[in-house]
């Protein structure tokens, strides 16, 4: 893969994928 | 039922799997991958990520928060959830949220007969019926006759018919469950089910051996930055246009969803984490499956032209034939093409019932319908107008309905609601409305795009799809085939005919609503 192709993909799918993992750890926490 | 003892969801994660059902659809695998390509790979994913921000997450708080102040008043539509936001001071605002009627109604009309091509696909894929068809051509004619397009195997239409009959049965029966027996519960099993599947596929995608390209050039064909893009303003409508498709916001579900909540139950936490899980979904599953697939098979310039051809052509088309040409053993392709459809049946199918939900509770509530009465007439209704859609496919009736409903009225719908909410009903009312039980702290920066950027960013798409789409579909300019044309305004009578019922229904409801409380 290209390096910037790879970068864009690499951020995206981790914002993406700490975002959920953020949001879903406070739901099952409850708070 | 008084507004204390009605329906609620049982538990927190069971809301945010069915309004995740509700957001994730066939667009999250089929519209975005399609949308990235086309407009600039990776680049795309600025103006997406900036809509999802301004757009995107701003207007999915705003129905949140309408759908439980709406309850918390007997509401679960939008006809009474605007009457409230106007504090029941106007004889306008009901029947402004006829919209949050007819676009979820239509939408599930047309949307539960493609839902119903997943399900069928599903069946053949594991029959192997289409398998021997590996050419692009050949699959078309496939799918147009079980589609009544073209003459073929399925030229009966017995099959269409069929499975269009079992889905909606199916929608119907879930609806008819109620919010924690029918929609949580299929929510609880479905995307579960749905994250699997995709998972597995993903992993499939990526470890396929090189033929015409390998998966690592289908990423980096969808992910390849094209700086170019971000000055063309089109790109950035189109990604604006694809967070009304991804969130399913501007439809009226939402609302229905969350009118089933408490008072003071959260919103801000669990609807940023709905979002999120279609985010997920959508970037991080949705883009590594079906164009990774795509070109291993065709490479990429094969890739490019199916993609430019449509979602259709690209998820179902090119997949049917990727999953033919699979390593190993037929009946190893035959259960990954089941994967792939019965993902996009599940997708699908948890967005239907989220459209079924708002009619269901307007007989109910409004209109004082018992449920099962209520899902009578839903089914009474979608039966025949969904059976118009099966004989009038071809003649490009669907396509229609899905431009004036699914796209453009809910640019119109969304621009009402956040005026509506933001400057009738008051931002300081409605911030602090978003917070009450709030688990989560809105930044204060919201304020401000609720206020300003967000109605603003909506009237400029409203007026630019307005000039450059909506006026030419309506003359039917640059219509490829002009013999459909007196379909088409079959199709719109029926469309003006929905839209009348529902407002006279809503009429009907306020004048009994007023009979019982002078009753009172």
């Amino acid at each position: 893969m290209e390096p910037f192709a790879l970068v864009f993909m690499i951020v995206s799918m981790a914002a993406v994928t700490l975002f959920a993992g953020y949001c879903f750890t406070r739901i099952l926490r409850g708070k | 039922m008084t507004v204390d003892d009605r329906e609620r969801w049982s538990t927190r994660v069971g809301l945010v799997l069915a309004m995740a059902g509700n957001a994730v659809g066939l667009g999250n695998f089929l519209r975005f991958p399609v949308q990235a390509t086309q407009n600039g790979g990776g680049t795309f994913m600025i103006p997406y990520f900036i809509s999802f921000l301004l757009l995107g997450i701003p207007l999915m708080w705003i129905e949140w928060g309408i759908g439980r102040l709406g309850g918390a008043h007997g509401h679960s539509s939008l006809p009474g959830m605007f009457d409230v936001l106007t504090d029941r001071k106007t004889r306008w605002a009901k029947y402004l949220g006829v919209l949050g009627l007819f676009i979820p109604l239509v939408i599930f009309i047309y949307y539960t007969f493609i839902v119903s091509w997943m399900l069928a696909l599903s069946f053949f894929s594991l029959t192997g019926d289409y398998f021997g068809l590996g050419e692009v051509e050949a699959m078309r004619g496939y799918l147009g006759s079980y589609q009544n397009v073209f003459d073929g195997s399925h030229t009966a239409a017995t099959p269409t018919i069929l499975f269009f009959l079992i889905t909606l049965l199916f929608v119907v029966w879930v609806v008819g469950r109620g919010i924690s027996g029918g929609i949580e519960r299929l929510a609880l099993i479905g995307m579960p089910v749905l994250f699997v599947f995709a998972l597995v596929l993903v992993v499939r995608v990526l470890t396929l051996p090189a033929a015409a390209g390998s998966p690592a050039e289908g990423l980096n064909f969808i992910w390849s930055p094209h700086w170019g893009a971000l000055a063309d303003a089109r790109v950035w409508l189109a990604a604006a246009g694809q967070m009304f498709f991804t969130l399913s916001v501007g439809v009226g579900s939402v609302h229905c969803y969350a009118s089933y909540l408490r008072r003071d139950d959260d919103i801000t936490l669990t609807g940023l984490s709905t979002a999120a899980t279609n985010e997920f979904v959508e970037v991080v599953l949705g883009g590594t499956i079906a164009i990774p697939a795509a070109v291993v098979f065709f490479g990429v310039a094969g890739a490019t032209a199916i993609a430019n051809g449509g979602s259709y052509d690209l998820g179902i088309v090119a997949m049917s034939i990727v999953f033919q040409g699979l390593p190993g053993s037929e009946v190893l392709g035959r259960l990954a093409a089941f994967l792939w459809f019965f993902l996009l049946f599940v997708a699908g199918i948890t967005s239907s019932v989220a459209l079924a939900s708002p009619t269901i509770a307007f007989l109910q509530r409004e209109m004082g319908f018992t449920r099962k009465k209520a899902v009578g007439v839903l089914a009474g209704l979608s039966l025949p107008l969904g059976l118009f859609h099966v004989v009038f496919y071809r003649r490009g009736v669907l396509g229609d309905w899905d431009y004036w409903a699914g796209t453009f009225g809910l640019v119109i719908f969304a621009t009402i609601e956040i005026v509506l909410f933001a400057w009738v009903f008051g931002i300081d009312r409605g911030w602090t409305e978003l917070h009450r039980g709030a688990d989560l702290r809105i930044p204060r920066f919201y304020r401000v795009v609720i206020q300003w950027i967000t109605p603003l960013f909506l009237l400029t798409l409203l007026v630019w799809w307005g000039i450059t789409q909506a006026l030419p579909t309506l003359l039917m300019q640059n219509l490829a085939d002009p013999s459909q044309a007196p379909f088409l305004w079959l199709s719109r009578l029926l469309l003006a005919s929905v839209l009348v019922a529902c407002l006279v229904g809503i009429r009907w409801a306020w004048v009994r609503r007023q009979s019982q409380t002078t009753g009172d």
